[in-house]
């Protein structure tokens, strides 16, 4: 392990000390290769990561990876790999090389949050992608190398566009096609240097990267931490995450938006993505106003799940024809409406356990009910739901479903306190 | 030889001088005694001369045969004497020694008088369709009640009276029927259609909660104190439908007519239980603090219920 350490710091030092590309000699600093030359250099730096089932010793997910280091590191998305964090008793992890031979490999550290992993495996190869980052400009062309579809390495050019605004993740925006099989794969620059790593499409050319400063800093992390537990390491990683954002969130009032008659927790943070819709039904009597945030880059954790930031559905309904009778009916079948919206595999999760009470809100009474389930394999993380219907008004009624996703017990309390006192009736 | 045919409730239906000898007895038009009586056979008995005896009565291989009173033991063949009764079907067969003195006089059932038995079923029947009723309504006033702040109790009992009288409609509807063309060949089927029947009512009963609230799991659905009020007034129901066609004990129909609701109560209770476990956003159905049917305010702050919230952690270690 100390050799292991050693070799890695030592890389380290030479890496930061020469330019990227450097240990081929054709390459020099401010040399524009283009994706012709990116291709030739770096394609031998490429491999494809498999996991495979191990009893019929077929491939179960593929993805891309690069080597970083002449031991035979590589570096790869974590959600290539996640099945053996999860499962690894029943998946083995392999990686191929240009010439197609099968090499073991193991995982060193990930992370989890920047969808990134690093690996060991026992490659010996000249060819290394350096995970030293250097300042790219927005329009910049950039190539990516992977192995769309099984098909052999690929290179794909594109367009540096930024950072994607208003996301809770920061990922590069690509405009490129990146394809499944290409994940984890290496984005370089027209001189060589590494700009991120594939992680995600949305088609049509908006393509998703890991920027290149996460990967130095896993290469790091993974230095100084040595061996670790992987599901600890999994928890330990999605507790400090939530620390952060649900401390950030909650050091200041939520902010806040008007649904109905009711002023509301919403867009608990810029990452989370808000709309609206309304409607009247005659034939029912009644009409509706419909707002909801959600996260639409949320964290990959295993196959069966991912987390993002804490989502919120409101429904306010109001009908000044329906009876009282027909509108509380109204109220208890749309509450109905959102059982089970949690998914999840029960092996992981422990059923919901909940508490439900007629509460003196914050300028509204509200019947509440509290529920929350443990991750039994993510110690200290647990799922909250919150549920409340207003209880102020005999045609009109606000619904609230709250959800928040591995939060430590503290504050998923924190949050259902947050959003109980934000919710208030607006005045007219 | 005289022979009088009553019905169970010993109400005199014939009073009929027999004076020679064989006299057949059915529901066919072609005996000396036509039986009104759909549980009885179209030619039923035979009574033959006998020397030494008022006659020979013999079941001329009846289908639901013929039973000697008090014991009810089925007989073939018999010699009558003075004093004896038979049941066939739902109607009772005396024979009286002529030698005896005057007749007693007895309340004729189109009289315009009821007799003791029919007024304590008529009032039992209207007791347990006003409990189940009064049971009903107020489990749903109560789960209902608690969906929203502002329902009033009143409200909820004027909705479900409508539950309540088109179940009866429904159901008096199907009793009419059966009775009427059921024949006792057919008694399987009449059981048959007669659960059938009764279960059908369930259908109505959704169609009006659909019609008066919109979806099919409005209020009384998401209540398991109204789902088991419902399976109650099903078994009632059954019960009532046992009586008329039955002469077993009251409580071998009671166990009958509660068996079907039963299973359809717990697995109910079972689906409930999952749900509940598993996953739920139905609030509890029953607030100890609260009277079913109120105007419902806040009773806790929002601290209180955080703090609440902790026991949770407990639970969730299992």
């Amino acid at each position: 392990m100390f050799i292991f350490r050693f070799a890695l710091m030592l890389l380290l030092l030479v890496l930061r000390a020469l330019p990227a590309g450097a240990e081929t000699p054709a390459a020099t600093k401010e040399q524009h290769i283009g994706s012709r030359g990116v291709f030739e250099k770096y394609v031998p730096a490429t491999v494809q990561v498999r996991v495979v089932e191990r009893v019929s010793n077929t491939k179960s997910s593929i993805g891309s990876g690069f080597l970083i280091s002449p031991d035979g590191k590589v570096v790869t998305n974590y959600h290539v790999i996640s099945e053996i964090v999860f499962d690894g008793g029943h998946y083995d992890l392999e990686v191929v090389d240009r010439e197609g031979k099968t090499h073991p490999a193991e995982i060193v550290s990930f992370d989890l949050i920047h969808d990134l992993a690093l690996l060991q495996t026992d490659i010996a190869s000249k060819t290394l992608v350096a995970p030293t980052c250097s300042e790219i400009h927005q329009g910049e062309h950039l190539f990516s190398l992977g192995n769309p579809h099984d098909l052999g390495t690929s290179v794909v050019e594109g367009i540096y566009n930024g950072l994607i605004a208003d996301s809770t993740l920061e990922h590069i925006h690509f405009t490129g096609s990146i394809n499944e099989g290409m994940s984890g794969g290496p984005t370089l620059t027209a001189k060589g240097q590494l700009a991120g790593v594939n992680v995600s499409s949305s088609g049509d050319q908006v393509s998703f990267l890991v920027p290149c400063k996460f990967v130095a800093a896993l290469v790091m992390r993974a230095v100084e931490a040595g061996k670790v537990d992987l599901l600890k390491l999994a928890a330990a990683q999605l507790l400090e995450h939530q620390e952060r954002t649900i401390g950030d969130l909650l050091k200041f009032k939520l902010p806040t938006a008007t649904v109905g008659s009711y002023t509301v927790p919403s867009q608990l943070n810029p990452g989370l993505k808000c709309w609206s819709k309304s409607e009247t039904r005659p034939a029912e009597k009644y009409s509706y106003l419909h707002h909801s945030c959600s996260d639409e880059n949320e964290i990959f954790v295993n196959q069966e799940l991912s987390v993002g930031a804490p989502s919120l559905h409101y429904m306010n309904l109001s009908s000044a024809e329906a009876n009282q009778f027909q509108f509380a009916s109204l109220v208890e079948d749309t509450l109905g409406s959102y059982r089970r919206m949690e998914s999840g595999v029960e092996d992981d999760f422990t059923k919901f356990r909940c508490i439900s009470k007629f509460i003196r809100g914050n300028g509204t009474d509200v019947r509440a009910q509290v529920c929350l389930r443990r991750y039994r394999r993510l110690e200290g993380l647990y799922d909250l739901v919150l549920v409340t219907n207003s209880l102020d008004s005999a045609d009109s009624a606000l619904i609230g479903y709250f959800s928040g996703h591995a939060l430590s017990f503290e504050n998923a309390q924190k949050l259902a306190r947050a959003l109980l006192n934000g919710i208030s009736r607006s005045s007219v | 030889m005289i022979i009088e045919v009553r019905d169970t409730e010993k109400n005199l239906r014939e009073r009929r001088r027999v004076t020679s000898l064989p006299v057949a007895v059915g529901r066919s038009f072609a005996n000396d005694i036509i039986v009104d009586d759909c549980y009885v056979c179209p030619e039923h008995l035979r009574i033959e001369p006998l020397d030494g005896h008022l006659g020979l009565l013999k079941d001329v291989s009846s289908i639901n045969g013929s039973y000697l009173l008090p014991e009810e033991e089925r007989v073939t063949s018999l010699p009558i004497r003075g004093e004896m009764s038979v049941r066939i079907g739902e109607t009772v067969i005396s024979f009286i020694d002529e030698e005896q003195g005057v007749a007693p006089t007895v309340l004729h059932r189109n009289s315009g008088m009821r007799s003791k038995a029919q007024r304590s079923e008529r009032a039992s029947f209207a007791l347990t369709a006003f409990t189940c009723y009064v049971l009903f309504a107020t489990a749903v006033a109560h789960s209902t009640g608690r969906a929203h702040s502002t329902v009033t109790s009143g409200k909820v009992l004027i909705s479900v009276g409508l539950y309540s009288v088109i179940a009866i409609c429904v159901w008096c509807s199907i009793w009419a029927i059966i009775t009427r063309f059921a024949m006792h060949r057919f008694f399987f089927w009449a059981h048959v259609s007669r659960a059938t029947g009764v279960m059908a009512l369930g259908v109505p009963m959704q169609f009006v909660s659909e019609w008066f609230t919109f979806n099919s799991n409005g209020g009384l659905a998401s209540s398991a104190v109204g789902q088991s009020v419902m399976f109650v007034w099903f078994a009632a129901l059954i019960y009532c439908q046992l009586r008329v066609f039955s002469r077993r004990s009251r409580g071998a129909l009671l166990l009958r007519a509660s068996i079907l609701p039963a299973i359809a109560l717990l697995t109910y209770a079972g689906f409930e239980y999952e749900a509940a476990d598993t996953f739920s956003t139905t609030l509890p159905l029953v607030d100890e603090t609260k009277p079913p049917g109120l105007r419902f305010q806040g009773s806790e702050s929002i601290e209180s219920f955080i703090a609440k919230s902790g026991e949770l952690r407990l639970e969730l270690q299992e």
